[in-house]
């Protein structure tokens, strides 16, 4: 209304008009925008994190199941086989023993003697699956040495590693959790990939510590790793993705550039394990 | 025609009043507010103190005095939105670009202030609300790089920069326009500068009302013990 009252001889006043209307509707435009971007933003944000959340649920119920498995194990071990032979050792060594004679008595008792060597050997075998003594005493490149010389000897396939940066040895927990994590993946190459031989190597660039593992067998790409870690099978690998984010380490599953071997890496910075 | 003048005459009273708005809001949470609104306070204060000295020192007279409190609003205006942009920004990069082009524009409107004997103030109003608007793109270009988990319009930072933008944007041709026009028209045009301004005020009242300072940031993820 003012407008039109207003001398529009040389066209000022359309040029505020429509322009004071331009920037307005600029700037109304640049809100609305930021708002539905923000929102959008805030949407993809919430299912990413959903997303997160289902994914750790899934590690630790594959912890927890792996936990329990393992403790139906012992208790299996345990139940099984240390129970009958502490059984058959009291048999051997019952009250009538005093009223037998003497051959009778020593044949007894090297019976039950052989019996309860045989339960040590056992308990020590259960023992040795909880925390390899090597693993302990010597270090995780020994203890893959040692895991790699069993599996050699068996003859079906060709296993050996090498350590080039490996002076200092990492804290027993951690290498206690990589040589889980290696036993894991060797577990499941000696399943499933009919390789006929495994290479172990590690090293260190920079921050970062390397071990990498080569097989020429069936192997997992990176696109099956996630799949199979986002499925409800896979307890395996979910296990060793839960165990290596303890780390807050990564591992990554690759077909070699030759395509002729597998190759998984595990990577950890060097500030988290030392 | 006595209507219309009764009604621009409302207008621009309510313009002036309406700074009253965010100023009470500010005094009935005066210990809660942050700090960054304290400058915003201080703009309103600044903004009404303004006003009725133009409105009612009868300084039609004194055209060079008229001319001194517009071009002191200018830079206090400038000043305190820039400021308030300023810590509501994160990045250095940023910051240091309107701390550079502050010093820049202050030191412009000085000697304009000096040099201009027209006693037009538009230049200096015209480069201070482009400026304004483009630290307030600042504001929204970090706001969308940065991750969140709350809406935009729940912080009071928000409701600031979009009642800095309304109002300056809303203002720009009048001010770079109303020197071009004859003086006795040029003050009909000035009810879209009364009607920004209350729209402003309002916008600011809101933010004082809210009184949130930042977005809430995506809570980190939680870690799992495995063993």
């Amino acid at each position: 209304m003012f407008l039109l009252q207003a001398n529009t001889q040389n066209g000022i006043p359309q040029v505020i008009f429509f322009g004071t209307i331009g920037m307005l509707t600029l700037a109304v435009g640049l809100i609305v925008f930021i708002i539905f971007h923000q929102r959008k933003v805030i949407r993809y944000q919430g299912t990413l994190q959903r997303m997160e959340q289902d994914q750790q649920r899934m590690l630790l119920n594959a912890s927890i199941r792996l936990q329990e498995e393992e403790r139906q194990r012992l208790a299996a071990d345990l139940h099984d086989d240390a129970g009958p032979l502490l059984a058959t050792a009291r048999l051997y060594l019952n009250e009538n023993l005093v009223n037998m004679d003497k051959v009778s008595q020593l044949q007894s008792i090297y019976n039950a003697k052989q019996i309860i060597d045989d339960t040590i050997q056992l308990i020590r075998n259960i023992s040795h699956s909880l925390m390899p003594p090597t693993l302990k005493n010597f270090g995780l490149e020994s203890a893959v040495n040692d895991l790699f010389q069993k599996i050699s000897g068996s003859g079906s396939l060709n296993a050996s590693c090498r350590f080039h940066d490996y002076k200092e040895r990492l804290k027993t927990e951690d290498e206690l959790i990589l040589f889980r994590v290696l036993q894991e993946l060797v577990n499941n190459i000696l399943k499933h990939s009919n390789a006929s031989f495994i290479h172990v190597t590690q090293n260190i660039n920079g921050d970062r510590f390397f071990l990498r593992l080569h097989h020429d067998g069936r192997g997992l790409t990176q696109s099956d790793f996630e799949k199979l870690n986002k499925s409800p099978v896979g307890l395996g690998l979910k296990n060793i993705q839960s165990r290596l984010k303890l780390l807050s380490g990564n591992i990554y599953f690759e077909k070699d550039v030759s395509q002729t071997y597998y190759k998984v890496t595990i990577e950890l910075s060097k500030e988290e394990i030392s | 025609m006595k209507k219309l003048r009764l009604l621009d005459a409302s207008l621009s009273n309510l313009s002036t009043f309406s700074s009253l708005l965010p100023i009470a809001a500010c005094l009935f949470k005066l210990r809660k507010i942050n700090r960054r609104l304290y400058a915003i306070a201080v703009y309103c204060a600044y903004s009404l103190c303004s006003d009725l000295s133009l409105k009612y020192l009868h300084l039609k007279a004194y055209p060079h005095s008229q001319y001194f409190i517009l071009t002191l609003f200018t830079i206090v205006e400038y000043s305190t939105f820039s400021l308030y942009i300023y810590y509501s920004l994160s990045s250095k990069i940023l910051r240091l670009c309107i701390l550079f082009t502050s010093i820049l524009f202050i030191s412009f409107s000085i000697i304009y202030y000096f040099r201009n004997n027209d006693n037009a103030f538009d230049l200096s109003a015209s480069i201070e609300s482009l400026l304004i608007i483009v630290f307030c793109l600042f504001y929204f270009f970090e706001q969308i790089n940065t991750p969140t988990t709350s809406i935009i319009y729940s912080t009071s930072a928000f409701w600031i920069i979009v009642g800095m933008l309304f109002y300056l944007s809303g203002s720009l041709f009048l001010f770079l326009y109303v020197t071009s026009l004859p003086k006795n028209e040029a003050f009909h045009y000035w009810y879209i500068n009364n009607i920004f301004n209350i729209l402003n005020k309002i916008l600011f009242l809101i933010a004082f009302i809210l009184n949130k300072d930042d977005l809430s940031k995506p809570l980190p993820l939680q870690k799992h013990s495995y063993s």
